[in-house]
């Protein structure tokens, strides 16, 4: 039995050890080289517009965003990249924190970061995507800030916690480190970048950007908000096609195969978020963006995807309830959107998100 | 937990670890403990079904075996049958059944809207229930004695390799061998792992890459060329065989582990000359369960030729039911049954076939299979029928293919050939020899380069997000 103990552990390193190196050296998601990061959060609390590195942390972003914020917020964006790019034009000064496919967890996370830095701000939107209620508050997709998150827990909960105290978990890293599916996103920007891959984190330089204008390369505002690139518009019949091809696969983003109820633990720690930010005076508002036009037919006609309808009813009598506006709606044909309204099969064009955002039922 | 996760890769050594080195009397409770946790991790709930099919049929075959009387021992066969049959039926054809029958009183004029059930179906309760059934009907006619330790039996019922999505085992084979003394076998632990390794390679290689293009495929048929039909067609036709003898593979050399050895449930189904020897080597644990708990008792061929046929569409029918609770599986199941009694009548089994008679032989099964997988996969009977109408309209070059009908994964497509190509190899090999001990028997240098190639192969071209097995769903 040692014999076959042994050889199975020599087969294992055999495997183990280019795919553990490969993925920490290659890094295509910059998981374990943090200086793209740093430096990007520098230059945009610095003033300064930057061109969007591919594959950034954005969880890690925020942190180091809120850290050095050299202006204390009036309003607060959270959410997805469903809020990222609305050009919102507010009274006071403005911080976009959305992140991509966030989930609740994120949105807790945010309100975390705010509280640790003493910059909670007088009003905060949320962007309520469908998705978010399918991991727990503890739970969220940027996992940099998972201890932001749980530290929120605790205060809403009225459990007396000190931030200090609650332990990182790099346990996302660890499996990032031994995965496969990074590891030939790893292979693949070998093939493509040559030896440039290798230099940990220098294959991608920060390039400040000159203005807010739509150009070749996607940019981040100093207040948070992105601009899309240009490539990222796409044309009508490409937007049919990229929708078809999702809905064919049964698979949308961040729902995967769907869910038919609403996740009520879930739910009921997002009341507990609201309530503990309206009692402290903050100006709470909730936006639910527009599906594209035939992927929410898809979601009306598929039992599978029965919750994201449940979602927004859930979330509307919250609305009623706790006198909180909710803006926007999951339907597009509500706020008379089309499909030459989007830039691609997921996002609004960011003046259409604008209006989304500006509709409220009834 | 499927085999294919994380949480399985972490699951099984601790196992293994642990198993071979407790003595045996202990064994049984270990394999028991991480069988049901095992099944747990799939739902927590439902353990109670799987224990409760337990229950019934240990002290049902205990009082079968007790009672003297004849009839007093039909009785109790009968019964606990149909308490096993009945939460089969509940959770899995309950909705089926009464669907069926609210649109048959519809047609005449009767309006009825029973109650639907919005329940998830257990997984491997098809298996497990079969396996039960086997067993107290082998311990009414005698052929193996009722177990009296609970504990043993609850692991031979529940014996996680198999548990969820077969072998379908029978008593003689597999409660014997939970019960023996078992020593740990280097050249046993090693095949099983050869073995793990080249149903991880057929499962993530070959049918999830596969499921890409086939569920795009099927998930919008009017979009759809003929070009990309024929090719969807082909490649589930590949998707279903690697999935599920995959899944084998994987089971058998878990198994093999732990020094126990399940039956051979595919033996190179695709290069069978006639349905029945199809039959012979695809899913055999299933074909030759319902070979000796339906078709024998219903005669089998010791009858007339028309009572034959009967019992050969009945047996099929059946076999199409099991694989699931829709008309697309009956009529699947229904047209194996058909060809099998169309073979019998021109009598394509009683020739030796050889050499180009063979092959074309070989063909026109892989054929005929093809056109019945459509149905085993297809949503409708309409959808079915659609695919078959249209597999030779609107066909184009393979450039053509290339730039037209579903965007998706066209590369991918020459990818999931090529290692379908390999595995029909290692089929048609293993026709004569056991390729793995084949493999066994080379040098060191040889045999590790070939599984690091197999690993690697695994790992570059496995899909981003790999599906669960199909046979889970039943």
């Amino acid at each position: 039995m040692r014999k076959f103990i042994l050889k199975s552990i020599i087969m294992l390193l055999m495997v183990y050890i280019p795919v553990i190196s490969i993925n920490y050296f290659v890094d295509p998601a910059n998981i374990y080289h943090d200086d793209i990061v740093v430096n990007s959060a520098k230059l945009l609390n610095a003033g300064n517009i930057i061109e969007s590195p591919k594959n950034m942390d954005e969880g890690l972003l925020q942190v180091c965003r809120m850290q050095e914020l050299n202006y204390n917020p009036d309003t607060v964006i959270i959410g997805s990249s469903h809020v990222m790019y609305i050009p919102f034009e507010c009274d006071g000064m403005l911080y976009n924190a959305g992140m991509s496919g966030s989930y609740l967890g994120d949105y807790y996370a945010i309100v975390g970061l705010l509280e640790s830095k003493n910059i909670m701000p007088k009003r905060i939107m949320i962007g309520v995507d469908p998705w978010a209620f399918m991991r727990s508050a503890d739970d969220g997709r940027h996992s940099r800030l998972d201890k932001y998150s749980r530290f929120m827990l605790d205060l809403v909960k009225d459990r007396h916690s000190e931030l200090e105290d609650i332990e990182e978990s790099d346990m996302s890293k660890l499996k990032e480190i031994v995965s496969f599916s990074y590891f030939q996103s790893s292979v693949a920007r070998l093939r493509n970048m040559k030896g440039d891959a290798l230099q940990a984190g220098g294959h991608i330089r920060i390039a400040v950007a000159d203005n807010a204008v739509i150009g070749e390369a996607a940019k981040i505002l100093p207040d948070g908000r992105r601009i899309p690139s240009a490539k990222e518009y796409h044309d009508i019949e490409t937007l049919q096609k990229e929708a078809l091809q999702y809905i064919a696969s049964k698979r949308i983003y961040q729902l995967e195969t769907g869910f038919r109820d609403v996740q009520q633990d879930n739910l009921k720690d997002f009341k507990r978020l609201l309530k503990y930010l309206t009692t402290r005076g903050v100006d709470v508002h909730i936006y639910l963006p527009a599906w594209y036009p035939s992927v929410y037919e898809y979601f009306k006609d598929d039992d599978n995807f029965s919750g994201v309808l449940k979602i927004e009813e859930a979330i509307r009598e919250i609305g009623n309830e706790m006198n909180i506006p909710v803006h926007g709606g999951y339907d597009p044909k509500e706020c008379n959107l089309t499909e030459k309204d989007y830039m691609d099969w997921l996002h609004l064009k960011p003046e259409k998100m604008l209006e989304n955002y500006n509709y409220i039922r009834g | 937990m499927n085999f294919n996760s994380l949480s399985y890769a972490i699951f099984l050594p601790i196992v293994f670890m642990i198993y071979w080195r407790v003595p045996h009397r202990f064994r049984w409770g270990l394999l028991l403990l991480a069988s049901y946790y095992f099944y747990m991790s799939w739902n927590p709930q439902y353990i109670v079904l799987i224990l409760g099919t337990t229950i019934v049929s240990f002290f049902a075959a205990i009082f079968i075996e007790k009672y003297k009387e004849q009839r007093m021992r039909k009785y109790v066969l009968i019964l606990a049958s149909i308490v096993c049959i009945a939460v089969l039926f509940f959770f899995k054809y309950y909705n089926f059944f009464s669907n069926s029958l609210v649109i048959v009183l519809k047609s005449i004029a009767i309006d009825l809207h029973p109650a639907t059930l919005d329940v998830l179906l257990p997984v491997g309760i098809s298996f497990y229930t079969f396996q039960t059934m086997s067993y107290m009907v082998d311990v009414y006619r005698g052929d193996v004695k009722a177990e009296r330790h609970f504990g043993e039996y609850a692991t031979f019922i529940s014996f996680f390799p198999q548990l969820v999505a077969g072998p379908i085992e029978r008593t003689r084979n597999l409660l014997p061998q939970i019960k023996s003394v078992k020593n740990f076998n280097y050249e046993e632990a090693a095949y099983g792992l050869r073995l793990m390794a080249w149903g991880f390679f057929k499962k993530l290689v070959v049918a999830d890459n596969a499921a890409i293009y086939v569920d795009a495929v099927y998930a919008s048929l009017d979009k759809c060329t003929g070009f990309d039909l024929l090719t969807a067609v082909l490649l589930f036709t590949f998707q279903i065989y690697c999935d599920f003898s995959g899944y084998s593979d994987i089971a058998i050399g878990t198994a093999r582990l732990l020094g126990i050895k399940l039956m051979t449930n595919f033996k190179s189904p695709y290069l069978s000359a006639s349905l029945k020897e199809f039959w012979g080597r695809w899913h055999i644990s299933l074909s030759t369960w319902f070979r000796d708990y339906l078709y024998i008792p219903l005669g089998g061929s010791r009858c007339s030729r028309f009572r034959h046929s009967m019992n050969l569409m009945i047996t099929f029918l059946v076999s199409g039911l099991w694989h699931g609770a829709s008309w697309t599986f009956v009529f699947w199941g229904g047209i194996h049954g058909l060809v099998q009694v169309i073979e019998n009548q021109i009598g394509w089994n009683r020739t030796n076939k050889n050499g180009l008679n063979r092959v074309l032989s070989i063909l026109s099964i892989f054929i005929i299979c093809n056109i019945a997988w459509v149905f085993f996969r297809a949503e409708t009977i309409n959808d079915a029928m659609f695919i078959i109408g249209n597999l030779v309209m609107d066909l184009r070059t393979p450039a053509q293919f290339l730039d037209s009908g579903i965007d998706l994964h066209k590369n991918g497509i020459f990818k999931v050939l090529i290692a379908a190509t390999i595995v029909m190899v290692y089929d048609w090999k293993s026709l004569k020899m056991d390729v793995l001990e084949y493999i066994a028997s080379r040098t060191l240098v040889v045999r590790w380069c070939i599984y690091v190639l197999v690993v690697y192969c695994i790992i570059f071209m496995m899909p981003v997000e790999t599906s669960s097995f199909i046979y889970f769903q039943f």
